[in-house]
């Protein structure tokens, strides 16, 4: 959850910084170098620690067709399997992000005075590695995916359909006829 | 090369998730070329690989479509042409596919346009005595008109991943195909409620369509905001896109009255779920992609279409029978990520257009929503219409068929996609 608030987070921020700039520069016709090179701080956290979120309520997409096929017992192994090969993917992040973030010199230059360094936008990698191994080390469901409608509400209120011109308003006769 | 295809095809198998497949695979591959020294490139690639300020407008498209859906739009949208197309034999069907095209400029996601749309048109066809399947395979045929018309996600990944096109030739280019989809579904709609007899609804006055109108017209502002921006060159596909889901914020508030702080908070985290599972297939196939562009692989699929034949139809056409068999197992976004990065370099080199090329795979790639086995999007109509998986592929085959030939006019006819995007140059 703490992962799901920090990335709504910096989409609010993110999307404040756009539409600031975009504004800014309709409205004057001049363009506010600060808003794009702030923006762009974002992007790599949202991506990969988005990763996270998705993994943990089991939104990735896989191939489970072929799998799911096999004797429950084979299943199971290839779950294992699967787990095992997800935990090592996580560890070569954590590995060579860490590798990574400390290897890099590059500044961001969001104004004159201010310059981030770009080991703290880097660190998101070896950061998502180090979640997605908790995930796996905790045993968290990762490869059972949710149904599309699970979350989704299919009742349909009659206002709706009112609203959507199917059902007759009050004191109109209009219907559908053969 | 042998390695990385032998863990591509294991973990696929066995149910690996996409993304940590090609992220596996990919360094394999580059274990083969140059050792364990290559093991670093997960690190470099995947930060690149979603650090670009074009993928901004990810999060902000789907953020957009999420408000669209919880801030009560379909209904308007279904009652303005309910009101536009009511009168005709059939007047549900129809309304369901104009309905697709108009959620289509808003929101680029079939799925999404499935659900939405979906859950208040089927039980209403039940209602008016069509069957649940031919509900069923409208919507979800219909709704594949989504990620051609722009905004498009698919678009704004493939130009992400491969440079050779920019996201604004491709938007331009989605406009014309996608506008063929929708008049092709509507006269095969029309052609079945003639065949069936289809009820129709009662004419409807103008006064009922102005007033059926008028509340649609602030959200059908959205894709005016984002596609005249781009094409006008008065803003990148970015701020575009920032701008549409702060006015979606803003109408949601203050012209619908229907976004709740909960609605808001539920469009937020579906955005960065969904986000992530593209950002996820992103950074991977820069990894994957990055062993392709090194091993050649590409230059060898070119040989081998070329053996096959030497003329441009029979190529173009065995590339779509190839992409429409991958769809049949993987759904639209990972089959991008996965043969884009061999397929285009590929028909480059053999002399197709790459802008032409670009629309087309992604065309056809798109029939996987509702190719079975997978066909998600169909699959899911099905479940929200109560109908077997069989029955609903059944009744959606004149529609895939005209989505067929639909593929093969654009295939055979590139003036027909690069008009529009010449046009604006």
């Amino acid at each position: 959850m703490a992962v799901t608030i920090f990335c709504v987070g910096c989409v609010l921020v993110m999307l404040g910084i756009s539409f600031i700039g975009s504004f800014y520069m309709f409205i004057t016709g001049d363009a506010l170098s600060w808003t794009y090179s702030l923006a762009r701080l974002f992007i790599p956290w949202i991506g990969l620690l988005s990763i996270t979120v998705a993994f943990r309520r089991g939104e990735h997409i896989a191939m489970t067709s072929l799998r799911d096929i096999f004797p429950q017992p084979v299943v199971r192994t290839l779950k294992a399997v699967n787990y095992v090969v997800v935990g090592i993917f996580a560890l070569l992040l954590i590995w060579y992000g860490t590798d990574y973030a400390i290897r890099s010199r590059d500044l961001y230059m969001v104004s004159d005075q201010i310059q981030i360094h770009a080991r703290w936008v880097a660190s998101a990698i070896p950061v998502t590695g180090i979640i997605l191994l908790i995930h796996v080390l905790c045993g968290v469901n990762l490869f059972d995916p949710p149904d599309v409608l699970d979350d989704v509400d299919l009742n349909v209120t009659r206002e709706q359909l009112i609203e959507a011109g199917l059902e007759p308003r009050a004191g109109d006769s209009r219907g559908a006829s053969a | 090369m042998t390695s990385a295809i032998s863990v591509f095809l294991v973990l696929l198998l066995i149910g690996t998730p996409i993304a940590v497949v090609m992220v596996m695979s990919g360094l394999a591959g580059a274990m083969e070329l140059g050792g364990t020294n290559f093991l670093g490139i997960i690190a470099e690639r995947m930060f690149s690989g979603v650090g670009s300020y074009l993928l901004m407008a990810i999060p902000y498209f789907i953020f957009t479509a999420e408000l669209m859906n919880r801030a009560g739009l379909t209904e308007r949208l279904i009652a303005f042409n309910n009101a536009l197309l009511g009168r005709i034999r059939g007047a549900l069907s129809h309304v369901n596919i104009a309905a697709s095209l108009f959620f289509s400029g808003l929101t680029g996601a079939a799925i999404t346009d499935t659900v939405a749309l979906g859950k208040i048109l089927i039980p209403a066809m039940k209602r008016e005595g069509y069957t649940a399947e031919y509900a069923a395979a409208v919507t979800a045929c219909s709704s594949i008109i989504g990620p051609i018309i722009p905004p498009s996600i698919v678009m704004v990944v493939y130009a992400s991943i491969l440079h050779n096109v920019s996201v604004l030739q491709l938007f331009a280019a989605g406009i014309l195909p996608g506008l063929l989809m929708a008049a092709a579904l509507l006269v095969t709609s029309a052609i079945l409620a003639w065949r069936h007899d289809f009820p129709r609804h009662g004419d409807t006055s103008l006064r009922t369509a102005a007033r059926a109108f008028l509340p649609t017209l602030p959200a059908l502002l959205v894709p005016i905001i984002i596609l005249g921006g781009i094409l006008a060159g008065l803003t990148t596909v970015t701020e575009a896109s920032a701008f549409a889901a702060v006015y979606t914020i803003a109408l949601g508030i203050f012209a619908y009255r229907t976004l709740t702080p909960r609605a808001l908070w539920e469009s937020l985290v579906a955005t960065v779920q969904f986000s992530g599972v593209v950002f996820f297939l992103l950074a991977a196939s820069t990894v994957l992609g990055w062993f392709v562009t090194r091993s050649g692989i590409a230059r060898e699929a070119a040989s081998m279409i070329a053996t096959v034949s030497k003329d441009p139809i029979v190529q173009i056409m065995l590339v779509n029978a190839l992409l429409i068999a991958i769809g049949m197992v993987i759904d639209v976004l990972p089959a991008l990520v996965v043969v884009a990065p061999v397929l285009v370099p590929a028909m480059v080199q053999l002399g197709f257009d790459p802008l032409h090329f670009a629309m087309v795979m992604i065309l056809t790639l798109n029939l996987a929503n509702i190719t079975p086995p997978v066909g998600m999007t169909l699959m899911t109509a099905t479940q929200i219409a109560g109908v077997s998986y069989e029955r609903a592929i059944k009744a959606s085959v004149p529609f895939y068929i005209c989505h067929l030939v639909v593929i093969i006019i654009v295939s055979l006819w590139p003036g027909f996609i690069l008009w529009l995007p010449n046009l604006l140059k």
